[in-house]
């Protein structure tokens, strides 16, 4: 790959990877962080950047680069508060309060799986792809978690009251 | 996927934080400052928060922090380890022997006490005592203090003057037993790893013989994920290994033994903060964890 197509490279998933990184981190800069460092890699790697499903291959390197990142991040808060702090009592009623809440209760790889599809976009195949398992691995796995996730919020939210409201907020609504 | 299945995720997909913080335009000062950076940079420094994160974004942090973690350990769920694989050690090396029949010992005591000092750029230290599966955990820092403590499926969590708020921990997120994640950690860092010794060092009294497990540096998910990455996340976290396998960078796990047991495991990811630094004492000492 010379530099011209690292460029054009570049251009062509530097919106997907933001994203991708904006998902996973606290605030925009980071996001910026965390991009120049996936494709800092990918520069130094480019060599080995599949010609084919080079944006998922990327995806792969931003969550290398994440969970350094978030290594860093994290450093100087213990374990135990952590645990702690991922438990604390439900937020006043607001609806990301509530999708937190629910998203919370679940395991951080069903969590992850739910995320790639609803906010990566991806499909069950590129999510495969992504973290080297099985399509039907991830398709029996995304579909229990997302029965729990429906559970936590039903469990949080009996009336249903929400679902109006996101269903509201949806893709294919305001997007 | 159905129609119903997408339901569940549109609720998501109104949260998605890219919807409220657009990615830098291209051609932008950003853009172009991120292309710079990636084609410039060798070295590859990691951003560490000077600030700690604010009150309200705090659960998303560790959300956040727990989907990139645990989710890049995902591949290593299928096919978990556990602690009765038999580590395979280099025949000719002592160090191995030493620190898998220190593991070996370490996982049958029946109470210990820990203590976690401030290390790194870390803000809070922490005491605890074991008791079989159940535990307690004072934490301090940043000028407060909390005990947790873990009894049968309760946790029961009491800030400093404040009060304890019960909760009841589904089975899979409960930590697995302290003694046993021990010994798991350094049986799977012996399977995976160069076993060097360091030296000899004095812990709380104690003579220790201080080794080094040094990890194969990854340079991407091709490489094989270390057996240290298979183990489960709630062994992994007393030791805020969680999510090892996914750093590009060298990791080293420190081992201290000493009288055929584990005293200390600490380790370091190249170029950064050190992680969690645990002695161990007390072992077998009679310690009962009370709810409070």
């Amino acid at each position: 790959m010379t530099e011209d197509d690292f460029r054009e490279f570049f251009a062509a998933n530097f919106t997907d990877v933001w994203g991708f990184a904006r998902r996973r981190t606290d605030s925009a800069s980071d996001a910026d962080d965390v991009t120049a460092e996936t494709f800092s890699v990918a520069w130094r790697r480019r060599g080995d950047v599949p010609s084919r499903d080079a944006r998922l291959w990327l995806f792969g390197v931003a969550r290398n680069v994440l969970a350094n990142h978030h290594r860093a991040a994290q450093r100087r808060r213990n374990l135990h508060l952590r645990l702690a702090t991922t438990q604390t009592e439900p937020a006043a009623y607001e609806p990301d309060g509530l999708v937190w809440e629910a998203l919370a209760e679940l395991s951080g790889e069903d969590r992850e799986l739910l995320l790639m599809r609803a906010w990566d976009d991806l499909g069950v195949a590129d999510i495969a792809t992504v973290l080297g398992i099985t399509a039907a691995n991830v398709s029996s796995r995304l579909y229990k978690a997302r029965a729990r996730l429906l559970r936590e919020i039903e469990r949080r939210d009996p009336s249903g009251a929400a679902h109006v409201q996101f269903e509201s907020r949806g893709k294919g609504s305001d997007r | 996927m159905t129609a119903d299945d997408e339901r569940g995720l549109e609720w998501l997909g109104g949260s998605d934080p890219v919807l409220r913080d657009a990615p830098p335009a291209p051609g932008s000062d950003r853009y172009r400052a991120i292309l710079e950076k990636a084609m410039t940079q060798t070295v590859t420094p990691i951003r560490t928060h000077a600030e700690p994160p604010a009150p309200r974004r705090r659960r998303w942090a560790g959300l956040a922090a727990l989907a990139t973690g645990v989710a890049a350990a995902a591949v290593g769920v299928a096919v978990v380890v556990g602690g009765n694989t038999e580590p395979v050690a280099p025949p000719t090396a002592s160090g191995p022997t030493i620190l898998l029949a220190a593991a070996k010992s370490t996982e049958k005591a029946t109470s210990l006490r820990f203590s976690e000092a401030v290390h790194g750029g870390g803000a809070f230290s922490s005491e605890g005592e074991v008791s079989g599966a159940d535990w307690r955990v004072v934490t301090k820092g940043e000028g407060t203090s909390e005990t947790t403590v873990m009894v049968g499926d309760y946790q029961y969590v009491t800030p400093e003057n404040g009060k304890t708020k019960r909760e009841k921990v589904p089975a899979d997120e409960k930590m697995a037993p302290f003694a046993k994640a021990a010994a798991d950690v350094v049986r799977a860092a012996v399977n995976d790893a160069n076993v060097e010794k360091v030296g000899t060092e004095s812990i709380r009294g104690v003579t220790t013989t201080h080794y080094r497990v040094t990890l194969p540096e990854r340079t991407g998910a091709a490489d094989p994920e270390p057996a240290l990455a298979k183990l489960p996340e709630n062994e992994l976290a007393w030791f805020q290994l969680e999510g090892i396998g996914s750093y590009s960078s060298k990791v080293t796990i420190d081992v201290w033994v000493a009288d055929d047991l584990v005293r200390r495991i600490g380790g370091t990811v190249e170029g950064q903060d050190p992680l969690s630094t645990i002695d161990f004492y007390d072992f077998n000492a009679p310690i009962t964890i009370k709810a409070p």
